[in-house]
């Protein structure tokens, strides 16, 4: 084909192309999710891959998005994370005595939430004793909107200590004993031990100081200042304010909320549009390509050699694909990686094509240019490449396009069993942790929702384009 | 005039496609008299199939009249709705011979039942007598009755062929229909089905328009031959004169390029060029472009169909 | 060749490639096996030492001993479990096993039976309940529509059909199924969400009423998922029928519209469609293997959920057998029927297709 042809043709492509809509839908949704596949790292991070099987700390589990709040009466707070910059360093060390030294630090935050953080933790405090035996002191104050100061804790301070105030005994019982004072005693006295296991800590700290606050809190939205103070008492300890960190634990969290392992599902979610294009679009054209060749060299070769090699596929294609493709991802449970996963669909998807490739391939054979080009003695590569490809390629095309949705959804379904590679981010996977979390009934849509749709967008994008390319392509159908 | 079975004028049929309109049919006008055979010639892609489905009021989607009329035996059908159409104008007034070796039939059903079908639509009559009336006409065309039980695959191409004469013929139309009725199949069996046609219309009189790209065939079987281009007829006339006296520029180059047996011919003729785009056709003349003696007159204006001798009409600047 | 010949080959043929299939899968579950079967080995032998004190005294003494007692149980276990065969003996023994319907015992009880025979032959009722009647569903929908849509194509609703195939057929059934759980069993809390009964289960109409209305959301998953793809491709047939010219020339016989689509495309277009009919039907007795999962319905979709969650080797080998034998019964059946309904071809049409 010389180059003006080609310019020709592809110009003759655009002009039907253009008049699909869904095409041109189709074709802007591809390139919408490879812009999102290639931007991965920056639109989230870009160590997502390697730290996505753990448990991500500080972020708090499965709540919803921030968004969230748009859509509801109650408002929940977000994910916050405070460093030294939003802390207000009281004392840097000052001397009282004894060797003893005080430092301190308070931080404000501001409840405009019906449902407060779910939790207060406070990490990182550089820490250097001397003496093992002899930890700091650490103390916790809370000073409320209402002008109440509650002492949250009184602890121990080594070195790497993180204090989870919603998580703390401590907390939990100086936060009760507190709390109990505006209950009715009987109750108290009756049931104080459930009362004090069952109740939300961080809900009762910003709640209003009046009767039920215990039962069922009412936030008390305002300026709430946190105070800590650190004493040491040996000489040379030393304390490193500049590295604390306080994590407002949110009750919403990012763009897409979080799962169980507390991992930010935005994440997931920009990076597996990244599997899943691939997946999807290496099987499409590996299948394809190996169909067509097969298809191709069997109808060229004839006779008993084409005949065998249509009982191979026949064979191959009576096998039905899911349940072993099931059976090979369980042998290999574990391990298996993408590019396996990969393998194991070209492996059983080509035959299709290759049928076709092989009826189309017979009807080019019989043309009387081809059948002339063989009798002047053009060599079998000739034959196929020259006259036989061109005329499938179309179809190819189209073929590739339309064999992406079926990639990316047995990918999807896979991964949804578990069989996935358990190192790659995919959206089955997430849906399949979702499943074995019980998702679904516990009502965590931000969890269920999205993956989903982001496997029928990328699904429907490549259905659009190939039944487009499809209707251009191959003009038989051009009037549908 | 009387003795007209078919009138047909000014008749217009677009087919509307994504880039545009085709004028397949762009003012046609002509007639057939009853008894007649009217040869449709023209290259492939020059509107003469298009106008057989057109004229039995179901031009091909996604094809449209759009304008001038079709009279069948002085009535009008362009306009009458789909259901009169159906019930008292097709097969019955006019019929159609497909290229019975193409797909004209029903793989799944048998022979039988596709013959009896207008047989019980339009005369209401029972299974077994249909099936009497279409054996019946089996034998007319030279085919065994038995075939009413077989496939169409049993068939050869010659036999489908008589069965889909033999169905045309069966509620005795006033027109026939005869699209490209040779055209798929080789020439022995094309020379039987021209005498078996030739026969049926001395026999019954039939009043037939005989579409074809085939010249030499037109020569065999009608009385008169319409040349058609590009969607509008060029000339019309007496077979004899079109034959050898072809007035048109276009005749002239389209009978050069048959090749005869019994004449020494250096070289076959062709027509250089192609045959134009119906969305976008050429001005004035539409064969300007090809023409070999196109004149400025010809690209600005469109020619008439004018009366050259009796009964033989030419549109050229030319004449 | 004749019609029985015809059969003979395509069921050798079938019974061919059940053959070849499972001996590749017990290759590699023998593998797998193996490795599980090792280490439940070891576990057996620790289990019998803690159970009984007085051994423990007697070997505790003496380390010789102990690691002399351990071997002989080990070589004892690895003899009970066939470990000391070889490879292709193990293998080709279970592909005989699996080929006789032979398929063993899981490890725990599943359905309260432990027999992978007895545990398939009660999924298969449940299954097709549920999918088989969804399945029904689908292609009566699907086929109305899509007909009716070829009818007038271009119209609304063949656009709307042709939209809806194209989104639904890009949803992932079993997400479909826990969106439909989210919102009608979690915010409305109009329906189970999940489950055959509820439990315990009721007794007598009851029970039947109960089961019914447990069908409902996993029933509506299914169609909704599949109906549009049905009334596309039926549609597509029978436009790519509708092309053709005996159409064109049934209706210039005068053949009124309705049995033209009704009479003529239909009936032309009806070895494909038929075809499909067979192939989802049979197939829907295999199960929505992870749409089952997700409603927790108790069928052969559940089964191979289950037998990966736990592990059930046997139970996977014997699940998969059935879902090959039945798509290759399909295949057959399919294939007579195209045969039988389009009389240009008597016998292995769908091949040649």
């Amino acid at each position: 084909m010389r180059w003006v042809d080609l310019k020709a043709s592809i110009k003759d492509f655009w002009f039907e192309f253009r008049r699909q809509k869904g095409g041109l839908f189709g074709l802007a949704l591809l390139f919408l999710l490879i812009f999102t596949a290639l931007g991965a790292p920056y639109l989230t991070e870009p160590d997502i891959p390697t730290k996505w099987s753990q448990y991500w700390e500080g972020n708090p589990t499965t709540v919803p998005p921030v968004w969230y709040n748009y859509f509801t009466t109650k408002k929940l707070a977000p994910h916050e994370i405070l460093t030294s910059n939003d802390l207000r360093i009281t004392s840097p060390g000052e001397d009282i005595g004894g060797g003893m030294k005080y430092y301190g630090f308070e931080f404000t935050y501001e409840n405009n939430y019906d449902f407060p953080p779910s939790d207060i933790i406070i990490r990182n405090i550089g820490v250097k004793l001397t003496d093992l035996n002899s930890p700091a002191q650490i103390v916790i104050t809370l000073v409320r909107p209402d002008g109440i100061k509650i002492e949250l804790l009184n602890t121990e301070l080594r070195e790497g200590s993180v204090y989870q105030l919603a998580k703390d005994g401590k907390v939990r019982n100086a936060v009760f004993q507190w709390a109990s004072q505006f209950e009715n005693p009987q109750k108290i006295a009756q049931a104080g031990e459930t009362l004090k296991s069952t109740m939300d800590t961080t809900k009762v700290i910003f709640g209003k100081a009046q009767e039920g606050i215990l039962t069922n809190p009412e936030a008390l939205k305002g300026t709430y200042i946190f105070q800590v103070d650190i004493f040491t008492f040996r000489e040379g300890d030393q304390i490193d304010l500049s590295t604390t960190e306080t994590i407002l634990s949110g009750r919403t969290y990012g763009f897409m909320g979080t799962d169980y392992k507390a991992r930010d599902l935005w994440s997931g979610l920009v990076w597996g549009t990244r599997v899943s294009l691939t997946v999807g679009v290496t099987v499409a054209v590996l299948t394809v390509l190996i169909g067509i060749f097969y298809g191709v060299t069997s109808a060229y070769l004839g006779g008993w050699k084409d005949e065998f090699m249509q009982r191979v596929n026949e064979f191959w294609a009576s096998i039905p694909t899911l349940p072993i493709l099931i059976l090979l991802g369980a042998a290999f449970k574990g391990h298996v990686s993408l590019w396996t996963i990969v393998f194991l669909m070209v492996a059983f998807y080509w035959t299709g094509i290759a049928k076709v490739a092989r009826s189309m391939a017979l009807q080019i054979k019989e043309q009387t240019y081809v059948e002339a080009a063989i009798a002047l003695g053009a060599g079998t590569g000739r034959i196929i490449f020259k006259h036989i490809m061109p005329q499938i390629m179309p179809y190819a095309f189209a073929a590739m396009a339309l064999n992406v949705p079926g990639a990316v959804l047995t990918e999807a379904s896979l991964s949804f069993l578990g069989l996935g590679d358990p190192t790659a981010v995919t959206w089955g996977q997430i849906l399949y942790d979702a499943q074995t979390q019980s998702a679904t009934i516990n009502g965590y849509w931000w969890w269920v929702i999205p993956p989903g749709l982001a496997i029928t967008l990328v699904a429907f994008t490549f259905v659009l384009l190939g039944i487009s390319l499809d209707r251009v392509l191959n003009p038989r159908l051009k009037r549908l | 005039m009387a003795g007209n079975v078919l009138e047909v004028k000014d008749l217009k049929m677009y087919y509307f496609t994504s880039r545009g309109a085709v004028k397949a049919v762009d003012n046609l006008t002509f007639e057939l008299k009853k008894g007649e055979v009217l040869g449709l010639a023209g290259e492939s892609g020059c509107g003469k199939s298009s106008l057989g489905f057109t004229l039995m009021g179901m031009p091909t989607p996604p094809g449209k009249i759009v304008g001038g009329s079709i009279k069948i035996d002085g009535r009008e059908i362009v306009g009458l709705p789909d259901d009169v159409l159906r019930k008292e104008v097709r097969w019955q007034k006019i019929s159609m011979i497909f290229q019975g070796a193409m797909n004209a039939l029903n793989p799944v059903y048998t022979i039988g039942y596709q013959m009896i079908e207008p047989l019980i639509y339009h005369k209401g009559m029972n299974k077994e007598e249909a099936l009497d009336r279409a054996m019946k006409y089996l034998e007319l065309v030279g085919l065994a009755p038995e075939i009413v039980y077989r496939y169409p695959h049993e068939l050869s191409g010659g036999m489908k062929q008589r069965v889909v004469i033999a169905t045309a013929l069966l509620l005795d139309p006033e027109i026939v229909i005869a699209d490209e009725p040779t055209t798929a199949l080789d020439v022995v069996v094309q020379a039987q089905i021209i005498n078996l046609m030739k026969k049926l219309k001395k026999e019954l009189g039939l009043s037939m328009i005989f579409i074809t790209h085939d010249l030499s065939i037109l020569a065999e079987v009608s009385d008169r031959v319409a040349i058609m281009y590009a969607g509008k007829i060029v000339e019309i006339g007496d077979s004899e004169k079109i034959y050898y006296e072809p007035a048109h520029p276009y005749t002239q180059k389209l009978l050069g390029a048959i090749p005869r047996l019994h004449e020494d011919v250096e070289r076959l003729e062709f027509i250089p060029g192609q045959p134009p785009n119906l969305i976008t056709p050429p001005s004035g003349c539409r064969f300007h472009p090809r023409c070999p003696y196109a004149m400025q007159q010809c690209k600005e204006q469109v020619p008439e169909l004018k009366e050259i001798e009796k009964d033989h009409y030419a549109a050229c600047w030319l004449l | 060749m004749g019609y029985g010949r015809y059969i003979t080959i395509r069921l050798l043929n079938a019974l061919l490639v059940l053959a070849l299939v499972t001996l590749l899968v017990s290759v590699l579950f023998t593998k797998v096996a193996e490795e599980d079967i090792r280490s439940s080995i070891q576990e057996q032998i620790n289990l019998k030492l803690r159970s009984n004190p007085e051994l423990q005294r007697q070997l505790a003494a003496d380390p010789a001993k102990l690691q002399e007692w351990y071997q002989r149980e080990y070589n004892r276990l690895i003899h009970v479990y066939e470990l000391d065969k070889p490879f292709w003996v193990r293998v080709i023994q279970r592909t005989k096993d699996t080929l006789t319907l032979n398929f063993g015992n899981t490890k725990s009880p599943i359905f309260g039976e432990t027999a992978v025979g007895k545990i398939i032959s009660k999924a298969i009722p449940r299954t097709v309940i549920l999918f088989t009647t969804a399945q029904i569903f689908v292609i009566l929908i699907g086929l109305l529509l899509g007909v009716k849509a070829a009818q007038i194509a271009g119209s609304i609703l063949d656009k709307g059909v042709s939209i809806v195939a194209m989104v639904t057929s890009s949803i992932p059934m079993w997400w479909f199924g826990m969106m439909m759980i989210l919102i009608f069993s979690f915010k409305m809390g109009l329906f189970p969400s999940g489950g055959m009964t509820s439990m315990p289960p009721k007794e007598g109409f009851a029970y039947y009423l109960d089961v019914l209305y447990h069908m409902i959301l996993p029933v509506s998953t299914i169609v909704f998922v599949l109906f549009g793809g049905w009334a596309w491709t039926t549609r597509n047939i029978m436009i790519g029928t509708m092309q053709e010219d005996f159409i064109m020339a049934a209706r210039a016989k005068g053949v009124p519209e309705r049995k033209v689509i009704y009479g003529h495309a239909l009936r032309a277009s009806a070895p494909p469609i038929v075809t499909m009919t067979i192939f989802s039907l049979l197939g829907s007795i295999g199960g929505a293997i992870i749409t089952e999962s997700v409603f927790n319905w108790p069928g052969m979709g559940r089964l191979y959920w289950t037998a990966l969650q736990q592990n059930e080797t046997r139970l996977l080998m014997g699940v998969t057998f059935v879902t090959v034998a039945l798509y290759l019964i399909a295949m057959i059946i399919a294939d007579l029927a195209y045969g039988y309904l389009d009389p240009r071809v008597k016998v292995g049409a769908s091949q040649s297709t």
